[in-house]
């Protein structure tokens, strides 16, 4: 067999708007002379997502926003989207307290380091709801386990589903509600079993791109799973180098100090000093090694630099 | 499977018209998508060799 498929299909008046790792995916629906937009990124990727999402409407008035969760790269671009194009935003109905109050704990924003921009939510989702999207009925579903309050959309008549960090093509997004004491791994396993029943063709995920064979990621999403139930040290391992990783691409480079900071202040903190054992000094230390060694970081003159 | 060029800054330079990170353009960021791997290779292409002329450009 020779050369790579075709990338996948998605219906006519759907734009994907594939970014890099620290800003989620934006989809842009188009419906008339409106368009709908699901998650706007990172906030210091703002102006650019406003821009993108400005072209992929085509003329359009971006009249709807909305969001699968509430995590920093995903609502990032809200307040710039909404002064731009004056659209109204839905969240999932789970967050909508946290949103009015702005809390920036429950948020998750302040112990991961990650920075957002304040934006007002005009209505919200629940498991259940249907909305019309891009000229399809989408059916809101819950999907807890990355986030306990996490929304993905299906659209029955063309098999498609916007996976938010549920699912990806390799991987799902890292279980913070295990750290805080909630049942993270178990509704993520719940979450994968519920899109496995769903009549499933194309996938869109918060990040990466879109894929087929939807059976296949779901395995490698089970296997994942599994690891992580069997070897809780894997999972606390993933999510420290997942939230150093990001940090580093939110901020350019930083030094050794500035990671062992982050650590303490953050969720994982505690399971980070069961895990090792060592003060987060050490840990830091461990950790910038791993993410050296596996090419996601390099190191230059007492500097961390993101690759 | 050919690998985005995007390395996280996403700020497009407004007089040269290519992103200070990955140095494509609005176009050629917002259609990745749609792109076949042939032509992701040549958007790459494309984009390093924009690099290479223009030299390193300042985040801001």
């Amino acid at each position: 067999m020779s050369g790579a498929p075709a990338p996948v299909r998605l219906p006519a008046g759907m734009r994907l708007l594939e970014r890099g790792w620290l800003s989620s995916n934006n989809i842009v629906l188009h419906e008339g002379d409106q368009a709908t937009v699901v998650d706007s990124g990172y906030v210091k990727h703002a102006a650019q997502t406003v821009a993108l999402v400005g072209r992929a409407a085509e003329g359009r008035c971006v009249t709807r926003l909305v969001n699968t969760h509430c995590h920093s790269d995903h609502v990032g671009g809200n307040a710039a989207l909404q002064r731009a194009f004056a659209c109204t935003i839905l969240i999932p109905d789970g967050e909508a307290d946290n949103v009015a109050r702005w809390d920036e704990t429950a948020l998750d924003l302040a112990g991961l380091g990650q920075r957002n921009e304040r934006f007002m939510h005009d209505g919200t989702l629940r498991a259940g709801d249907t909305l019309r999207m891009g000229g399809l009925d989408w059916l809101a579903l819950a999907a807890p386990g990355h986030d306990m309050d996490s929304l993905v959309y299906y659209a029955p008549e063309a098999r498609l589903l916007i996976s938010a960090d549920a699912l990806w093509e390799d991987g799902f997004g890292v279980l913070f509600p295990e750290f805080g004491g909630e049942p993270g791994l178990q509704t993520a396993r719940e979450t994968l079993d519920m899109i496995a029943k769903l009549d499933l063709e194309t996938v869109i995920p918060g990040h990466g791109p879109a894929f087929g064979e939807p059976q296949r990621a779901l395995q490698r999403a089970y296997d994942r799973l599994e690891a992580f139930a069997l070897d809780r040290g894997k999972l606390v391992r993933n999510a420290l180098r997942v939230m150093v990783s990001f940090h580093l691409m939110d901020v350019g480079s930083a030094e050794l100090p500035g990671i062992a900071d982050l650590l303490e202040r953050s969720p994982f903190a505690t399971a980070a000093s069961e895990l090792y054992r060592l003060p987060m000094p050490a840990i830091a230390e461990r950790l910038v090694g791993d993410l050296a060694g596996a090419g996601v970081l390099r190191i230059a003159g007492g500097r961390l630099y993101s690759v | 499977m050919v690998k985005s060029p995007c390395i996280n800054v996403c700020r497009m330079h407004a007089e040269l018209g290519v992103c200070r990170g990955c140095y494509r353009t609005l176009e050629e960021i917002g259609d990745w998508s749609t792109l076949p791997d042939t032509e992701k290779r040549r958007v790459a292409q494309e984009a390093e060799a924009r690099r290479a002329k223009i030299g390193p450009l300042e985040i801001v």
